[in-house]
């Protein structure tokens, strides 16, 4: 049978060589991994049978999902594993090649941006975080404290009761209008706050209620890039602001560390995005 | 504080959208062209959630038939295996112990 490489990320050759990955099952639950040396660098990769991964095998399986599922996750622990104790550039899913010539010939050409990247994730951590909203509790919140609301309220109070119909009406619609702005800025203002303890962040995309499968909004989803030692000022900051929102409506959902994901793309090389 | 570690069942959203869609990507020589990643997330999300409620309902013994389900076959064997592994451990603790008072008469 055919036997693919398949590679995970790359790492400095000494990280690599530190590491003792070979106990380590890859993405099939079957092969071992190992690293091939890059000149200063390793990939880190494991063979995987052709007959699973070959072109157009994968074509059909990557239309199972429950296969999908189970790859992807096992892509994902294997990363998971290997960030644990290196610098990593991790791959996407399915990343394989035929023979060690050709991995060592594409490496080649990206070596000197990765290297850049690698000195860049150096000492640092990728952290995810998702601001949801229930938007029934952030109307009941602004209704019961906004200052301009409290005022019209009180005049309602006074007026007729058919003028009381109108005006709680467009009331209602005054409150719709500051919850949809409060849930923009809010989010905002959040993702500034969080931004001043990273190296660099990233905005993801914000999913839909049919992807999330939350009763909640995603108002925001970014990543985060830290040095080590900014990780725990920068989760207190986030409780600091679950406490605070919950009320509101807000609910803060962070998870970490992550492989580098999305710090390690060679268009990520300069500058802070977000 | 409430941290999620990523490859908790409930963050299947996180996984997919960065394993499928993020991380670097370079050009390898087999060529995969994976759908939209957001129809996937809900495709996958969907079939996760119904094998959960499935479980919830008590509609899960198919899973636990070993006559119906490999899978199950697969844990059956499993079990037996891990059986077996603890009684080897005995075996051989037995055997150390014996060992032991061995070396101690001499």
């Amino acid at each position: 049978m055919e036997e693919l490489l398949y590679l995970y990320g790359v790492t400095w050759k000494e990280e690599a060589q530190e590491t003792d990955m070979t106990q380590w099952r890859g993405v099939d639950d079957s092969h071992h991994l190992f690293h091939i040396e890059l000149g200063n660098l390793a990939a880190v990769v494991s063979f995987v049978d052709e007959s699973e991964f070959g072109e157009e095998v994968l074509e059909e399986k990557t239309n199972e999902m429950e296969w999908l599922r189970k790859k992807a996750f096992r892509h994902h622990e294997v990363l998971l594993q290997l960030n644990d104790g290196m610098t990593l550039i991790p791959m996407k899913f399915a990343t394989i090649f035929k023979k060690e010539e050709n991995l060592q010939h594409k490496a080649a050409v990206y070596e000197t941006e990765w290297k850049i990247i690698l000195q860049q994730l150096q000492g640092t951590e990728e952290w995810n975080v998702k601001i949801y909203n229930r938007s029934d509790l952030l109307k009941e919140h602004t209704a019961a404290r906004h200052p301009e609301v409290m005022k019209r309220k009180e005049d309602i109070a006074q007026m007729s009761k058919g003028m009381q119909y109108l005006q709680t009406k467009k009331l209602d619609s005054f409150i719709q209008e500051i919850v949809s702005q409060e849930q923009e800025t809010y989010a905002g203002n959040l993702h500034h706050r969080f931004k001043e303890f990273c190296v660099d962040t990233n905005s993801k995309k914000v999913w839909n209620k049919n992807v999330t499968g939350k009763d909640e909004e995603m108002c925001w989803n970014g990543a985060y890039l830290l040095k080590k030692e900014q990780v725990e000022p920068f989760l207190e900051q986030v409780t600091t602001a679950q406490e605070n929102g919950r009320d509101a409506g807000w609910m803060i959902e962070v998870t970490g560390p992550w492989p580098p994901y999305h710090f390690s793309d060679t268009k990520t090389v300069s500058g802070v995005e977000g | 504080m409430s941290i999620e570690h990523p490859t908790q069942s409930s963050s299947i959203v996180d996984v997919l959208e960065t394993v499928l869609d993020k991380g670097v990507v370079i050009a390898g020589d087999i060529r995969v062209g994976l759908a939209d990643v957001e129809l996937l997330t809900i495709k996958i999300r969907l079939i996760v959630a119904s094998v959960d409620k499935a479980k919830e309902i008590g509609m899960d013994w198919w899973e636990t038939d070993p006559y119906l389900n490999s899978k199950a076959a697969e844990a059956d064997t499993k079990a037996l295996e891990k059986e077996n592994q603890q009684l080897q451990n005995r075996i051989e603790q037995l055997e150390n112990s014996m060992q032991r008072m061995y070396n101690h008469q001499k």
